[in-house]
């Protein structure tokens, strides 16, 4: 059970994010909101990115803001980035190799993770990789040792749909195989609502609607801050 | 998962054997090739080979601008004086370890601070601390086999060199002696960046919150780094002071840091060769400049004396040169033409890699070893021509086979070769020049056409589509 | 004491002139003692072969500085503007270097006397003799960091020059003329590293290679300013000046004074880092 207690994030004058209080369950939930609502800036406060100015962050009691970013990751919360960082100048697997050798994991078990996410031919230099694979890489980096919360930031950016569409069973795969808490921030409300039991939405910082998914986009406030816009459009 | 490691390892090592096969190769044709003035300066290029590469791995691999490296060789030499006068009975090979340990130590501390804060101010502390040392060391100098902390020589007393070693008397030892430990100091760079450290400095690389999200320690992995790069520096520091057992402290200036620099990104920051090349830029190219130029009175004349002066406008120029246009310097350039050279076909340079890495790296040195030096030289031209003419050659006649083209290319290259040899030069070089130009302005005009032919067929096939 | 005081105001002077620039167009110049070095003697030499009055000279040298520095900021800087600032510091390091290689080719690294008039003009007070280029040098460094922190608050150029810092592209976008701001912040700066290679060319020793140094203790004041604060530079500047000159009277250290910047940039540089902060640009 991740925790988060009145965060709030200052940027000079602006508030990223405005007092935010959420609790997410074990299992899939999804974290939307319309441009500058402050998705990517919660994901960089509980990945340790951005320090925020007043609140906590807990897992399980454990108290996430006493950690560094890398202790984080050593410790099993792990992130994706909008823009997909895998190494271009080593192979697939030394990519994978790189992650499980400092993420407390053993080559086989980076195999078996190679295997999981349906990575091949894992000599090709990065550069030669498809956009899926790349995104296949970034997740399987991320699940090295012994992963507890994942965050995902735009997993399925720049995917055409039908292969997005193999993203949501493959995500649903690993968090049950790892029994993991994962956060997944997205624009694409298809594929959130496709993988996601629970959604949390939030506007210029603060969450304005928080449930599971029929309810949370049947809600005339989430309408009118998100998706009243984007259907008119 | 077994086989894939096996495939990886194997591919690295096996451009490691050639690298040692042909180093070692050189190694044992110079000897044989050059006179004593050339092979001790060959030598101490060699030492300073192990520093550029150094400053490369910095450079190349962690965006690292560190321009204190020929300072901290200074710091490893003046510990390694001063303890092989301690430690008499210790083996030179440790206590010049030890001095590395030392200068390891320093090189960590300058570093940390700044390394935490940005890549900018590493550069301006080390760029500091450069200025600092040149200071120390101009004023305490260097120790020589006498008492106390500085070993200077009191007033009336004089200077005692510390006794070098055995294998040191003689050139072609001295020269073997440096090209051994070298070597050695040039695999340990190797096995930290083909291994653990090596796969997270490239994580860095590409991304410092990318390395952070998969577990890296940024900080610790960049000090590794520069921990490596200061113990093989100051190791060649200690070398630097095996010969004659003292050093000066004019060797140790901060604008040679900043030279070793420069030359570095020229030579080529990603490659081992790269570091061979700025080694022979920075130590061997202003004496034979000098030795050229005292051959042509006009230039001397035109010039003056202090023309060397000059060559570190070439260097200034040529760093933004590689900085803007060739981030890969001199090495790139030459290895971007191999991997042309490979893809253009297959005969000539493939079954395998080795086969081209053959004829390029092993069979020069083996012709001046075995050959006439002036027969040598022309040898080492014609395959080199044959191997700039085969691709160009291919693109003029896309039907022959890649076997006709070579047998052609080798041809011309042998002839240009010959014809160097009987008539001397400057007429092969003239020739070759001549040839590859011609060759290569052919070539385009036919690409030219070639594009051209691309274009129709492409857009009939999109007719034929629609 | 009072030597210190004036030293150390042209090290502030040269910080001033380097803040300036990193602040309007990210680059550090390194080369900014190298350019001045070389652009002095030039001045030198047209005053003591050509026999052109020192005033000329002096003119010339400024004039020399500023078009050194536009022609680099205009010509090359523009082609490393995309990368990033060790980068583009290094860059300017081959601007140095060519300029060093070019000045110890002609005029070799000996050291040369420059007396500028108002060395002459000395007076006293409270018993401490006091020449007026001593003066001069700190009334300069006070008048210059004032005018430089008006420009850059105050004035359209000044707004310009801070959001060109932050982002090139953005600017540029906005509709300001993005290499004519450069080439003013490069201009100024240059005419600051002309009258401080000048100054410290009298005050001190006249030559290339100690003059292409200068830039270390300038470069240790603008880190005392965290590249940022003008008065922060100006401080910085005038504490390593006082700094070499209280050493000069302790015989044991006095060789080792002119190790007083980089014992203070290290101090600064350790007191700055003891928060690790993260850049959260992933590169493209």
């Amino acid at each position: 059970m991740l925790n988060c207690k009145d965060v709030v994030v200052k940027f000079g004058g602006v508030r990223g994010l405005d007092g935010v209080s959420l609790t997410f369950e074990r299992g899939i939930s999804g974290l939307v909101g319309p441009n500058g609502a402050g998705k990517t800036t919660m994901l960089n406060v509980l990945s340790g990115f951005v320090s925020p100015s007043s609140g906590r962050v807990e897992f399980d009691g454990l108290d996430l803001l006493s950690m560094n970013p890398t202790g984080r990751a050593r410790w099993g919360l792990r992130r994706t980035f909008q823009q997909e960082q895998s190494v271009d100048s080593l192979t697939v697997w030394e990519n994978l190799l790189v992650a499980a050798e400092n993420l407390g994991s053993r080559p086989a078990d980076a195999r078996q993770i190679a295997d999981l996410v349906g990575l091949t031919e894992l000599d090709r230099p990065v550069p030669l990789l498809s956009m899926l694979e790349r995104r296949l890489l970034e997740l399987g980096r991320t699940i090295m040792g012994r992963p507890r919360i994942l965050l995902l930031d735009e997993p399925v950016a720049g995917l055409p749909e039908a292969e997005s569409l193999m993203f949501a069973p493959l995500i649903e795969r690993i968090c049950e195989e790892f029994s993991l808490t994962v956060v997944l921030v997205d624009h694409d409300m298809d594929f959130v609502t496709r993988a996601c039991s629970n959604i949390a939405v939030l506007d210029f910082g603060r969450l304005i609607a928080y449930g599971d998914c029929v309810s949370v986009l049947s809600d005339p406030a989430v309408e009118a801050a998100y998706l009243g816009v984007s259907n008119e459009s | 998962m077994k086989g894939l490691k096996v495939m990886w390892e194997s591919r690295a090592k096996s451009g490691l054997t050639i690298g040692l096969l042909a180093g070692g190769l050189w190694a044992l044709a110079i000897p044989m090739a050059v006179d004593d003035y050339w092979l001790r300066l060959l030598t101490t290029s060699v030492i300073y080979v192990v520093v550029a590469a150094g400053v490369g791995l910095l450079f190349s691999r962690l965006g690292i601008v560190s321009l204190n490296q020929i300072a901290l060789m200074g710091v490893g030499g003046w510990i390694f004086l001063r303890l092989s006068y301690w430690l008499d009975a210790v083996p030179s090979m440790l206590i010049m370890c030890l001095a590395g340990l030392a200068t390891m130590g320093i090189g960590v501390l300058i570093g940390l601070p700044s390394l935490r804060l940005s890549g900018l101010s590493l550069a301006v502390v080390t760029l500091m601390f450069a200025a600092f040392a040149e200071i120390v060391f101009t004023s305490i100098g260097f120790p020589t086999g006498n008492n106390g902390w500085r070993g200077e020589p009191a007033p009336g007393e004089t200077s005692v060199p510390i006794p070098s070693p055995a294998f040191a008397e003689s050139n072609t030892g001295l020269w073997f002696y440096v090209v051994i430990t070298t070597t050695v100091m040039l695999l340990l760079l190797w096995v930290f960046l083909t291994g653990r450290w090596g796969r997270a400095w490239a994580a860095i690389k590409q991304s410092e919150p990318g390395a952070v999200s998969i577990g890296i320690h940024v900080t610790s992995s960049k000090v590794t780094a520069l921990a490596v790069v200061s113990f093989t520096t100051g190791v060649s520091g200690a070398l630097l002071a095996v010969p004659t057992g003292s050093l000066v402290s004019q060797s140790f200036s901060a604008i040679s840091s900043v030279i070793l620099f420069a030359v570095v990104l020229i030579g080529g920051a990603f490659s081992l060769v790269g570091a061979v090349l700025a080694g022979l830029l920075f130590v061997a190219l202003p004496p034979a400049l000098e030795a050229l130029v005292a051959r042509i009175p006009v230039v001397l004349e035109l010039l003056g004396p202090t023309f060397t002066n000059l060559i570190y406008v070439a260097f200034g120029i040529g760093l933004i040169q590689s900085l803007i246009a060739s981030p890969r310097g001199i090495a790139g350039d030459l290895a971007g033409v191999g991997v042309r050279l490979r893809r253009a076909q297959r005969w000539p340079l493939d079954p395998s890699d080795a086969v081209f890495a053959f004829i390029v790296l092993v069979v020069p040195p083996l012709s001046l070893a075995l050959l006439d030096l002036s027969l040598a030289v022309y040898v080492v031209a014609a395959i080199w021509i044959s191997l700039w003419l085969v691709h160009p050659l291919r693109t003029l006649w896309p039907s022959r086979s890649p076997r006709g083209i070579a047998l052609i290319g080798i041809a011309v290259g042998l002839l240009i070769g010959a014809l160097g040899f009987l008539a001397g030069p400057w007429v092969c070089l003239l020739a070759a020049l001549l040839v590859v130009v011609s060759v290569n302005f052919l070539r385009k005009r036919l690409a030219r056409r070639l594009v051209k032919m691309d274009e129709e067929l492409a857009s009939e096939g999109i007719h034929a589509q629609l | 004491m009072i030597a210190g005081l004036a030293l150390g105001a042209l090290y502030a002077l040269s910080g001033v002139g380097l803040v300036l620039l990193y602040r309007a167009t990210g680059v550090l110049n390194l080369a900014y003692g190298a350019v001045g070095a070389l652009c002095a003697l030039v001045g030198w030499e047209l005053n003591q072969s050509r026999g052109l009055p020192l005033e000329l000279g002096i003119l010339i040298t400024i004039l020399l500085t500023v078009t050194a520095n536009v022609l680099y900021g205009v010509l090359v800087a523009p082609l490393m503007a995309h990368r990033s600032a060790v980068v583009q510091a290094t860059g300017t390091l081959g601007l140095a270097l060519a300029c060093l290689g070019i000045a110890n080719w002609y005029w070799t690294d000996k050291a040369r006397a420059l007396r500028l008039p108002t060395d002459a003009l000395r007076f006293e007070v409270l018993g401490v003799v006091i020449s007026s280029t001593q003066v001069l040098a700190v009334l300069l460094v006070l008048v210059v960091a004032a005018v430089a922190t008006w420009l850059l608050r105050v004035t359209r150029w000044g707004t310009n020059m801070r959001a060109l810092a932050a982002d090139r592209e953005l600017t540029s976008l906005l509709g300001v003329s993005v290499r004519k701001i450069e080439a003013l912040a490069w201009g100024l700066s240059g005419i600051l590293a002309g009258v401080s290679a000048v100054l410290l060319a009298s005050l001190t020793l006249f030559s290339a290679g100690w003059l292409t140094f200068l830039v270390i203790p300038a470069l240790a004041a603008a880190l005392v300013g965290r590249l940022r604060s003008l008065w922060g530079t100006v401080a910085g500047g005038i504490t390593i000046g006082l700094a070499e000159s209280l050493l000069a009277p302790v015989s044991a250290l006095a060789q080792f004074r002119s190790v007083a910047p980089f014992v203070i940039a290290i101090a600064v540089t350790v007191w700055h880092a003891r928060k690790r902060t993260y850049e959260m640009r992933p590169s493209a």
